[in-house]
């Protein structure tokens, strides 16, 4: 049975883990905690910016400080499925030929997909499995991921050439969808002070695997009262532009709501972020705060929202204006 | 620790209700007064007697929506709970109450953390009630214009106290009828078809009664309801009937004259009210007087009432006024003195008074009912249809006041009046043609005689019913028409014109 002191160094823990990436990583406060609660919320993240913002180190710095293994797949067009999941080879044993499987990268707690869309959708698809069932299959043999397992995966939304964007389906696997803003000037220094220098900054594991799935297992029996819960329902419902009372921002410019994998997800993540905060109940206020980057991905905008210039934080905005928390 | 917490809630929850019920308390109230000033408003211009009930009522419903509106309106213990969160906790306290009841170790974390806040929590602080003063400011003035408009006298709202007095009264003589109608119908003994006849008249005098809009139109109604009930009692020949329809008649004179008196009283009242009082005193004797002219159809009274006012009150007009309503007075116990000697017997002995007794001057007694036409001024207290020229002058004793006015001793010097010539004349039983017809001579002795004047007083006589006369008409009419070559079309038509006419 957890106790309160049990809770209170599993809260501290992470307040200690996402101060030490902080380290690493300046600026980029709100990402860096956002991929903790993905962390903690069991999914997977899918971080998108313009290069250099240290999107790449950000992961690192995650894995450095969670004391899990780690593997990068920078994905490319010729990248093939295998490339990622692994293969049978066909090796010698006893004199016989036998395949014996080699892992792929894949087979780490954190794999980083540095631009997941420049990958063929062959590759890309590779990953479905691994991201919702945390298996792989390959032959006839699925394999079982190491535990915890979370992918953290890049793309550039500038350089669309060449690229293929990640389906519905796939997008619709992450649990977050994080977008890596410029830094600050005074944040842009932090970072010059630090790269362009000697000076080096060692970043020392805080938490472990056991440890992580320790604290999804609390987050789980985190108490969220029907409000709360109602409350977040209904923001995934105000997406959908077939519903009667949907807003109008919705009607207008959304072509497909967000599924029921995006109410999950924010429950989910909200969950993490109430503990997080060291509170032990689910606020209107970490529904708020989950529901951009658990709904942006999700919503199918049509193209009167793009020739608009309306994006889904634009629609996500008005959704939260419009349903009300009492 | 869940008792605690829900205790907690539903105190924040009678607290928000606290200040539910003030606001649509007041929200309520403020349209209700608005509403309340439109009627009063209306009131002033168009006669509406329970605009004063009508607007309070309203304002009562109001008052009682406003709370139970109030009430309805209070949140669930749930959103009580959450309103409470959101002076900054976070869902603490609804998630605690949420909880209730389940006792895992996340659940009793939760609920100690919400306990924490319980503790603090300052209801009236967090809580407080606050009123909308500009709202409150608003309904005092709606309130003050509405009493204001409530006070205000115009003839609109006295035509309303007119109309509702007279369809009390209707009401009340309509209370009458039924009651005869009820009798009626107790009494299995009574000729049916007759005593379906009367009835049949009782319905149309209630109708008549419904209608009446003034003391005049009310007074005329009920005259004629007396006459017909009267008549009533002549024609039909169940002798049980006769004698219910004949008290009937009596108990409705008796009570007419009643209220005439007790008009006449209140009028006197008013009148000496505002000898030395205000302008309302004033006004109020006005409206006494011009009811009572109304009710007995007094137009001297009516004339001096209209004075009175018109005079702005004036003393001279104050002494008219009240000279005439003294006349009046005078005239209504003449009228009763005449009556309560009007037995069968005085009757029968002068009847034939209108015929004879027109020459000369007179200064006598005539207590008796007769048809003919005197001028005179003198005691003459009976009841006949007169028509008179009094150009008596009042002598001896009595006070003479304007045109013939005179009292005891007046002298009855009528003279002939000039004859309308050229015009036809029907005489009853007689042919229809021109005034030659007339044999006799005014204040003659001759069996019918005429005089026009615009200066005589006359007593309200016997009047003869209008079914009997009606009824005449009807009978002569028939004959008439079934003796003649018109086509039966027309001769239905005629007859169904006579039918009409009851």
């Amino acid at each position: 049975m957890i106790d309160e002191t049990a809770l209170q160094n599993m809260i501290d823990k992470i307040k200690v883990c996402e101060a030490e990436i902080g380290k690493g990583i300046i600026g980029q406060r709100g990402i860096i905690r956002q991929v903790l609660l993905a962390i903690l919320s069991d999914g997977n993240v899918l971080l998108e910016g313009v290069p250099g913002l240290g999107k790449t180190e950000l992961v690192k710095a995650i894995s450095k400080v969670l004391s899990t293994s780690f593997s990068r797949i920078q994905f490319t067009p010729d990248l093939m499925p295998a490339d990622v999941t692994g293969t049978n080879l066909i090796i010698k044993e006893e004199g016989n030929n036998v395949f014996q499987f080699e892992p792929g990268p894949v087979f780490a707690n954190i794999v980083l997909a540095d631009e997941i869309n420049r990958a063929t959708p062959k590759t890309q698809s590779a990953l479905l499995e691994a991201m919702q069932e945390k298996t792989v299959t390959v032959g006839k043999t699925t394999y079982e991921l190491p535990k915890p397992f979370m992918v953290l995966a890049t793309q550039n939304p500038i350089e669309n050439e060449g690229t293929y964007p990640l389906p519905e389906a796939q997008l619709d696997r992450f649990l977050f969808k994080l977008l890596v803003e410029f830094p600050s000037k005074e944040e842009l220094k932090e970072i010059m002070d630090i790269t362009v220098t000697n000076q080096k900054v060692e970043l020392s594991p805080v938490i472990n695997g056991d440890d992580i799935i320790a604290i999804r297992t609390a987050i789980k029996d985190m108490p969220i009262s029907d409000a709360v819960m109602d409350y977040a329902l209904s923001l995934v419902v105000a997406t959908h532009p077939e519903q009667a009372d949907a807003p109008e921002i919705t009607k207008k410019y959304v072509a497909c709501g967000a599924s029921p994998r995006a109410a999950q997800a924010i429950v989910k993540t909200a969950k993490a972020r109430a503990f997080m905060e060291g509170r032990y109940n689910v606020a209107f206020e970490d529904i708020q705060f989950v529901a951009y980057p658990a709904l942006r991905h999700r919503l199918a905008l049509n193209f009167e929202a793009i020739s608009d210039g309306v994006s889904a934080d634009d629609v996500i905005r008005e959704i939260m204006a419009t349903v009300k928390t009492v | 620790m869940d008792s605690k917490i829900r205790q907690f809630v539903y105190r924040v929850r009678s607290r928000i209700r606290e200040q539910l019920v003030i606001d649509n308390l007041i929200k309520a109230v403020g349209i209700g007064m608005l509403v309340a000033l439109i009627i009063s408003l209306i009131a002033l211009m168009i006669p509406f007697y329970y605009a004063i009930v009508f607007a309070t009522t309203i304002l009562m419903l109001a008052f009682l929506l406003g709370i139970i509106w109030g009430v309805r309106k209070t949140p669930n213990p749930m959103q009580s709970a959450l309103l409470a969160d959101s002076k900054g906790h976070k869902e603490k306290i609804s998630t605690a109450f949420y909880l209730s009841g389940k006792e895992d170790a996340f659940s009793m974390l939760q609920k100690k953390d919400a306990m924490r806040i319980v503790e603090q929590f300052q209801i009236r602080k967090e809580f407080p009630i606050r009123v909308e003063w500009k709202r409150v400011a608003g309904m005092l003035i709606l309130t003050l214009v509405f009493v204001i408009t409530s006070l205000i006298e115009t003839p609109a709202k006295r035509e309303a106290l007119v109309k509702h007095d007279v369809k009390q009264e209707a009401k009340e003589e309509i209370a009458r009828l039924e009651k005869v109608e009820k009798e009626l119908e107790k009494n299995p003994e009574l000729a049916k078809n007759e005593v379906a006849e009367v009835k049949e008249q009782l319905e149309n005098a209630k109708k008549e009664l419904k209608e009446a809009e003034s003391y005049e139109e009310l007074s005329k109604a009920k005259e004629r309801i007396n006459k017909k009930m009267e008549m009533a009692s002549k024609d039909v020949k169940d002798q049980t009937l006769a004698e219910m329809m004949k008290k009937a008649a009596q108990e409705g004179e008796k009570l007419a004259k009643e209220k005439e008196q007790e008009l006449a009283k209140k009028a006197k009242e008013a009148l000496e009210k505002a000898a030395d009082g205000n302008e309302k005193d004033k006004e109020k004797a006005y409206e006494e007087l011009k009811k009572l002219a109304e009710m007995t159809g007094d137009e001297q009274l009516a004339q001096a009432a209209e004075t009175y006012k018109n005079a702005t009150y004036s003393d001279n007009a104050y002494a008219n006024a009240s000279n005439a309503l003294s006349q009046t007075t005078q005239k209504m116990q003449n009228s009763d003195y005449a009556q309560n000697n009007n037995s069968p017997k005085n009757q029968s002995n002068n009847q034939n008074s209108g015929q004879n007794n027109n020459t000369g001057n007179q200064n006598q007694n005539n207590q008796g009912q007769g048809n003919g036409n005197q001028s005179q001024s003198g005691n003459n207290q009976g009841k006949g249809s007169v028509q008179g020229q009094g150009n008596g002058s009042g002598g001896g004793n009595g006070s003479g006041n304007g045109n013939g006015g005179g009292w005891n001793y007046g002298g009855r010097n009528g003279g002939e009046g000039e004859r309308n010539t050229n015009e036809d004349i029907t005489i009853p039983d007689g042919e229809v043609g021109n005034d030659d017809n007339l044999t006799g001579k005014a204040n003659g002795n001759d069996s019918s005689t005429k005089s026009k004047s615009n200066q005589s007083q006359t007593w309200s006589g016997n009047k003869v019913g209008y079914n009997e006369v009606s009824g005449k008409y009807k009978e002569k009419a028939y004959k008439k028409v079934n003796g003649s070559n018109y086509p039966s079309d027309m001769k239905e038509r005629i007859k169904n014109y006579f039918d009409g006419l009851n």
